[in-house]
């Protein structure tokens, strides 16, 4: 609704888009970071980022390409996920668990044919099987959060997940 | 692949592109106001076809109820509106499995369902308020400006409706400027919605331990299940059947002796309680009327001569055997007992609600002056030789309003018995009788006898028969049918009766 406003003032460089920003569309950026960082002093600093990056990167938004909120989604998803990784990096660092090593080309070409066809098989589930993946592997959110939104029990949310990834494995053939 | 290989997998293939619909979706607020709003667009108004006035209501309360339920934790207008929702739904939902009963006919007569229908009307109202009150909430939170004028606009139009309807206005005029309204407020309710979804991720949804579909499903598993019960059970009168009773009294034979020698029908003489005997006690003269009339469709035959196609219909079967008679009295006035009899012929069927409604002569003939208070019995044979005799399950004067084209609303008083018939036996019949008394000279005596018969329980919401009957039903295809015969004749100067047939 006060998309054009705001894109147009952080566009001009004027300080009331990001003014516009964090009053408009805060909620939305809170809401896709909240579950991905726990402390609420990481959102906040999350939060900010997000804003920074919108201002310097809002040459880079093409409407043709996505919607408004699609674009702010992925910036604060993506800079959240960063975050809460280089927090969880330092940790990681510490063990001796994680896999080293590149891909051979072989293993990285089979990689990206898994992926495409995944992506196929994403694209052909049910809108509201859909719609509780994406939530769960894009948004990260708990399981009790998708719950309460869509009106359904943890249960039946679980349910629902586990019955979508099976469906996932047939439609890949069952080769994962 | 591991579980938690296929995880990473999955999560890699989720994040290389996020389509815009699913961002449209993702959101606590759209689903709980998508249901809030279609729920108070199918509340707040009533179309009466195709069943649209009970659907939609029925549909809107369980939206609202749903919608509510996951916003009731947001501000305390909300929680209001949930407990509002559910208030709404103990008062309406109830009412649909009565409905399906007879004894709806009892309940809307009641005081009870004048309070179910302003509970409702006023929960409703008190909803529409919480909503505005809550919204406004919802955008302070954020931080937002406030704008849930439609909202307010929508309690406003609910609150006209309710005056007008209150007053009982029904001009075209008004209901037409009130359509475009409530269209212009649900529209504008619907974008202020959209524009709502910013702050609506700020909202945070009460968890839930029973799931929508679950809530949806028991929800229309009790009304299934109430209405078929109501369908199966309370689709029929109670009637009190009992055995015959044995010998009339010396005097009765006697009475019914002098009856037959009058020309009274046997059979139908044989119907008549001792008491309807007893009363006609010195008869001086008996008149009869008998006719046969369908209570089928007929079939269709067309016959063509000299280029004309003349089509009729056909009657193979006329299930209802009519007999009507007049008892003239002794007294001082002209003094006459109407006795209206029915027999069924075959089986009459579907054995729901059944519904005579008589034109006494007395309500439409000035000449003649009400005497004697209706009376009459239903009976059947077991096919074993023994008759079973119930009293009708209701026999009396009833006052109630027609609509008519030509002359508008007009307040009337009939005659009304009200009964159902056994699924079992044979032979099922009955009679009503009333007494009429010479006010002044000269008229004639014309009574009417309008039978109606319920074919199938297909029907929502069920009506009786009389109901039907009291909405000038005249169908013969639908649920009910009826049948109409009257005994028409004039006592000539010279004592000779003139018979119309």
């Amino acid at each position: 609704m006060h998309e054009r406003e705001t894109i147009q003032l952080i566009r001009s460089r004027d300080e009331r888009g990001a003014g516009d920003l964090l009053l408009y569309y805060g909620p939305l950026l809170r809401y896709v970071i909240a579950p991905i960082l726990p402390r609420e002093q990481d959102r906040e600093e999350c939060l900010s980022e997000v804003a920074m990056q919108v201002w310097t990167k809002i040459d880079s938004y093409d409407p043709q390409r996505g919607r408004w909120t699609t674009w702010l989604t992925v910036l604060a998803r993506n800079a959240a996920l960063n975050r809460a990784r280089r927090a969880r990096g330092e940790a990681e660092e510490l063990s001796d668990q994680i896999p080293s090593g590149e891909a051979t080309p072989e293993e990285a070409l089979l990689q990206k044919e898994r992926l495409a066809a995944l992506r196929k098989a994403i694209d052909r589930l049910a809108q509201r099987d859909r719609v509780i993946f994406y939530r769960k592997y894009y948004y990260q959110q708990p399981t009790s959060q998708i719950a309460s939104e869509l009106g359904m029990t943890t249960r039946a949310v679980e349910g629902r997940l586990y019955r979508t990834k099976q469906k996932l494995r047939d439609m890949l053939g069952g080769e994962v | 692949m591991t579980e938690r290989d296929f995880d990473k997998l999955l999560e890699t293939a989720a994040a290389e592109g996020l389509p815009d619909d699913i961002v449209r979706e993702v959101t606590p607020w759209r689903k709980a106001m998508g249901n809030i709003i279609g729920g108070s667009g199918m509340c707040a108004i009533t179309i009466n076809m195709l069943q649209l006035n009970v659907l939609l209501p029925t549909t809107g309360v369980i939206l609202q109820l749903l919608g509510f339920r996951s916003l009731r934790r947001e501000n305390r207008w909300l929680g209001a509106c949930w407990v509002l929702a559910l208030l709404r739904v103990v008062l309406f939902l109830p009412v649909l499995v009565v409905d399906a009963t007879i004894y709806r006919e009892v309940f809307y007569s009641s005081g009870a369902a004048k309070l179910a229908v302003y509970s409702s009307a006023g929960t409703q109202l008190l909803l529409f308020f919480c909503l505005w009150r809550g919204l406004r909430a919802a955008q302070k939170k954020t931080g937002l400006p406030v704008r849930s004028g439609s909202a307010g606009a929508l309690f406003a139009w609910y609150l006209v409706v309710s005056a007008l309807a209150q007053a009982g206005y029904a001009g075209w005029v008004a209901a037409v400027f009130m359509l475009v309204c409530y269209i212009c407020i649900l529209k504008s309710l619907s974008s202020l919605s959209k524009e709502m979804e910013e702050q609506g991720y700020a909202i945070c949804p009460a968890g839930v331990r029973v799931s929508d579909g679950v809530l949806v499903k028991a929800i229309l598993a009790f009304l299934a299940v109430g209405i078929l019960c109501g369908y199966l059970f309370f689709g029929r009168y109670p009637m009190d059947w009992r055995p015959e009773a044995g010998e009339l009294s010396s005097q009765a034979a006697e009475v019914r002796g002098q009856l037959l020698a009058l020309g009274y029908p046997e059979g139908a003489l044989r119907d008549l309680a001792e008491e309807d005997i007893l009363s006609c006690q010195g008869a001086l003269r008996v008149v009869v009327h008998e006719i046969d009339e369908p209570v089928n469709q007929g079939r269709e035959v067309r016959e063509t001569w000299e280029g004309y196609t003349q089509i009729s219909t056909v009657y193979d079967v006329k299930e209802l055997h009519l007999t009507d008679v007049a008892v003239e009295l002794p007294g001082e006035r002209e003094h006459w007992k109407i006795f209206h009899h029915f027999l069924w012929t075959v089986d009459p069927g579907f054995p729901g609600t059944e519904s005579i409604q008589l034109w006494p002569v007395y309500n439409h003939i000035e000449g003649w002056a009400a005497k004697d208070p209706p009376t009459g019995r239903v009976l059947y044979d077991d096919g074993k030789g023994n008759t079973f005799t119930a009293p009708y399950h209701s026999l009396g004067a009833e006052g109630y309003t027609t609509q008519s084209i030509f002359w508008g609303d007009q307040y009337v008083k009939d005659l009304f018995a009200t009964f159902s018939l056994p699924s079992r036996g044979e032979n099922q019949r009955g009679y009503i009788s009333y007494g009429i008394v010479m006010a002044r000279p000269g008229y004639i005596i014309d009574s009417w006898i309008n039978y109606t018969h319920q074919r199938s329980r297909f029907q929502y919401p069920v009506l009786t028969a009389r109901e039907n009957r009291k909405q000038g039903g005249w169908n013969t295809s639908g649920t009910f049918v009826l049948v109409q015969n009257a005994l028409q004749f004039f006592v000539m100067e010279d004592g000779s009766i003139d018979m119309w047939e």
